[in-house]
């Protein structure tokens, strides 16, 4: 017969098979035992970090994380603001744990998920202990769970939640042990809502803290309201009235009118360089003069697109030119000296080319 | 009788018992392949989320008229109540510190991300 192998091959077959194969199963197992443990590090670690961020954001927040979970684990458990888990490796048990800032408690539903392997969408939510008053971090929530965590009230999730006055949900007229409404059994819930009121009104809260309704916003109805988006002293001259010494100033930032003795800055003025007051035209010049409502210290790195510009900013160049007479550097104010940089050059927008220190 | 070109047994079952070590081999692979991939997706829609998150912290902190347009690469809405930035139909979700921000639902494409008196206002352009 020819083909068949020599008995010398078969061995060396054979020997090299001895050693590769326990070789083979035994980095296999070690990659997965290794993976196992960094799994459930990084499930306990991400929850943990996820819970304090949470938490850190106070009531009325959630996040969902992905958790992946090995093979294996014996148990888990939350002992106040600590996370455990117990992995079968190695032919022994290991602790993995990860502490949070926060007490956290758990669903069932969640601690029967997690120990088994798979990969989970998990929720982590906030919610007040009602005995003890403190803000909890809560795994694994739904609506069902018997928990009416922060984000859930009574309209959201009947199931966890019972209507109470603080809740947002304004029930009118509300049940015989929580009455919700406006002029009687006042509830802040329905602030805003028509409970209680005639129509065309609507509830708002008084300054001694009771309810009251109030007509909807409506130009002439004698209140000014939502100044300046809703009503403002130029749209609505009768509820809005400017008297002297209140005059009615223009906001180019919200394209809206406001009141105020002096229409230099307005309010919503908050960063340099945002804003500029366009003061008046230089004739003969190429620049204009501009204020800017920011400290000087805001004003000092001021780059591109602005010019860095002091209180001396309507001293006069007399050269009326742009460059020449002044000088590259600020002077003090009031120095009388043009430094050169201190205007807007003409056509730039008013709101990006100067900056001064009021 | 005579054969020819034919192959031995042993070397029959050697390549029979190769070859189900491959296949054994590529089924671990096809597992750990789409763990990988669920991971990937997981990775990357975070880190999207994670990113248009500062951008939107960014906008807000910058003040008053900052505008700024960027593109997503996927689908996202922000719900104020909760400070939870959703991506790709609540796949993944991150927190935004704030709840001063527009919750118009934003499709993949640019957008356009706008202070407008400390509020964060975002819409497709």
């Amino acid at each position: 017969m020819k083909g068949q192998i020599s008995i010398e091959y078969l061995m060396l077959i054979g020997l090299i098979l001895l050693i590769v194969i326990p070789l083979f199963y035994y980095t296999l197992s070690r990659t997965r035992e290794d993976l196992r443990s960094q799994q459930a590090y990084d499930a306990l670690s991400s929850l943990a970090h996820t819970a304090d961020e949470v938490y850190s954001l106070g009531l009325g927040s959630r996040d969902f994380i992905w958790i992946h979970t090995p093979t294996g684990i014996k148990d888990f458990t939350i002992d106040g603001k600590s996370l455990a888990m117990t992995l079968s490796l190695r032919g022994a048990t290991s602790d993995f744990t990860a502490d949070t800032k926060a007490n956290v408690t758990v669903t069932q539903d969640f601690l029967n998920k997690i120990v088994l392997p798979g990969t989970y969408k998990v929720s982590v939510e906030t919610y007040k202990n009602v005995s003890s008053g403190t803000v909890m971090i809560l795994l694994g929530g739904y609506c069902g769970d018997s928990l009416c965590s922060s984000i859930e009230n009574a309209d959201t999730c009947a199931l966890d939640c019972v209507n109470i006055c603080g809740d947002g949900v304004c029930v009118y007229p509300g049940d015989a042990i929580y009455k919700e409404a406006c002029l009687t059994d006042y509830c802040s819930d329905c602030v805003g809502s028509v409970a209680d009121c005639p129509s065309g009104k609507v509830c708002a809260q008084d300054l001694s803290g009771g309810g009251y309704c109030k007509t909807l916003v409506a130009c002439g109805d004698g209140e000014c309201q939502g100044e300046p988006y809703v009503e403002n002293c130029n749209d609505c001259k009768i509820d809005c009235e400017a008297i002297s010494p209140w005059q009615c100033c223009f906001d180019a930032v919200t394209d809206s009118y406001y009141r105020s003795t002096n229409c230099g800055v307005p309010p919503t003025v908050t960063s340099c360089p945002d804003w500029c007051v366009y003061i008046g035209d230089r004739i003969g010049s190429d620049y204009d003069t501009g204020t800017c409502a920011q400290t000087f210290t805001k004003c000092n790195d001021f780059g591109t697109g602005g010019a860095y510009v002091e209180i001396d900013e309507l001293d006069i160049d007399n050269g009326g030119t742009t460059s020449g007479t002044c000088d590259v550097q600020p002077k003090p104010p009031g120095d009388g000296k043009c430094d050169g940089d201190e205007f807007c050059v003409a056509g730039d927008q008013a709101d990006t080319c100067c900056c001064i220190f009021l | 009788m005579k054969q020819r070109g034919q192959a031995s047994m042993e070397m029959l079952f050697v390549i029979g018992m190769l070859f189900f070590i491959f296949l054994f081999l590529l089924g671990f692979i096809f597992t750990k392949s789409k763990d990988i991939q669920t991971s990937e997706r997981i990775v990357d829609t975070k880190n999207e989320c994670v990113t248009f998150s500062n951008v939107i912290m960014a906008v807000f902190l910058s003040g008053n008229g900052t505008y700024l347009e960027r593109s997503l690469a996927y689908n996202m809405t922000f719900r104020p109540s909760q400070r939870l930035l959703s991506v790709d139909n609540d796949f993944v979700t991150c927190a935004v510190p704030i709840n001063q921000v527009s919750d118009t639902p934003l499709v993949k494409g640019v957008v356009a991300i706008e202070n407008k008196n400390s509020m964060v206002v975002m819409k497709n352009v």
